[in-house]
């Protein structure tokens, strides 16, 4: 069974966040590393909006900037995220792999499978809901967003732990259309949470990472690989710092899409 | 510069703004939760109406055009709601100018 590696990473900020995505795809492409789970976290709330969304329709920024709360642009499509406290997951898999080699559509199916599993080991009736969401009684718990480029295949996605949902709505500018397509509901109605669905022991020490462990396990079973537990190699986290400084951490790339992401280059 | 918001069954929500001259698109920006592949692609689906007439068809036909030779995917969006959007922000524009 082949071996890939598990990142369980440290809380961080959230250009930084993206940023080691982009590294670690890059690291990939250039097969410098193994097909990769990161399972991470917020050390403060930031909020990352699609590659296709604008921050002026999306954000309400005086809100941002009087709660510190930083954006960020992601290479992913879909939609507006305050990050808080979430466990959030990426994956990444060579295009050669069986799984990539689904249609995109598919292939959100097969990589929120886990999700979908470590949800229903705690006991909860969670479903994908396609495109890109996992739902629990109606409500989304779980976002997904996934790009293809230079060879691999990302897929970043959120777990959500506990909402704040006055905060969220105060940040974030829901547009009144984005209704669901079923009778309409208030956005409030539409997010729900693991504390929501299972009460305060998800906000005890430890429950962070027996999910972190129920959701690797999941992966390992669906996609049929082995994790061995590790870091990133000093590439990887050279190239996470250039990317932050250079790409998210930029208003640039934040607020203007002409700019091209970064790419990994040659060699390694 | 005008927006018109598509939220059709099934697709996410999309947002095109529209700058119009002379009764053709002058410059078209395509915003929303939806996915396009590969990303960058949007601007070359964005090109491909710059100095069209907004008309159904017309736009239809540009769209399809671009989305097919260029191998883009479109997921929770559509050729479609892109028409629709364009003609509905055209005609907005076209509202605004009126004194």
């Amino acid at each position: 069974m082949e071996t890939w590696r598990l990142i369980i990473d440290i809380p961080r900020r959230g250009a930084y966040n993206m940023a080691v995505d982009l590294a670690i795809l890059h690291s990939l492409a250039r097969r410098a590393c193994p097909p990769t789970l990161r399972l991470y976290s917020w050390d403060t709330p930031a909020v990352t909006i699609g590659y296709f969304q604008r921050i002026e329709e999306e954000v309400r920024e005086a809100e941002c900037s009087r709660e510190g709360v930083a954006v960020i642009r992601r290479v992913t499509g879909g939609g507006a995220v305050l990050h808080e406290h979430e466990l959030t997951y990426s994956v990444f898999i060579p295009l050669s792999h069986r799984t990539a080699a689904q249609s995109i559509r598919e292939s959100y199916g097969l990589l929120c499978a886990p999700i979908v599993d470590a949800l229903q080991g705690l006991g909860l009736k969670a479903e994908f809901a396609p495109v890109n969401d996992v739902l629990v009684e109606g409500a989304k718990v779980s976002g997904s967003a996934q790009t293809r480029r230079e060879g691999v295949l990302l897929q970043h996605g959120t777990l959500l732990i506990d909402v704040d949902t006055e905060r969220m709505f105060r940040i974030l500018n829901v547009a009144k259309e984005k209704s669901p397509d079923g009778p309409s509901a208030a956005p409030e109605g539409r997010v729900t949470s693991l504390r929501r669905l299972l009460g305060e022991r998800v906000l005890a020490t430890g429950f962070a990472s027996e999910l972190a462990g129920r959701l690797a396990r999941a992966f390992a079973d669906r996609l049929g690989c082995v994790f061995g537990e590790g870091g990133l190699n000093g590439r990887e986290e050279e190239e996470a710092v250039r990317i932050e400084n250079g790409l998210f951490g930029l208003e640039a790339w934040n607020r203007d899409r002409s700019i091209r992401p970064i790419s990994g280059g040659p060699g390694g | 510069m005008h927006t018109a918001v598509i939220k059709a069954p099934g697709e996410k929500l999309l947002r095109v703004s529209i700058d119009m001259a002379d009764g053709l698109v002058q410059g078209v920006r395509l915003t929303g939760d939806f996915f396009v592949h590969p990303e960058e692609a949007v601007l070359r689906i964005e090109e491909a109406l710059r100095g069209v007439r907004p008309e159904l068809n017309t736009v239809r036909d540009r769209l399809r055009e671009a989305v097919d030779s260029g191998g883009i995917q479109l997921i929770g969006l559509s050729i479609e709601s892109i028409a629709r959007g364009t003609v509905e922000a055209a005609s907005g524009c076209d509202a605004e100018k009126q004194p």
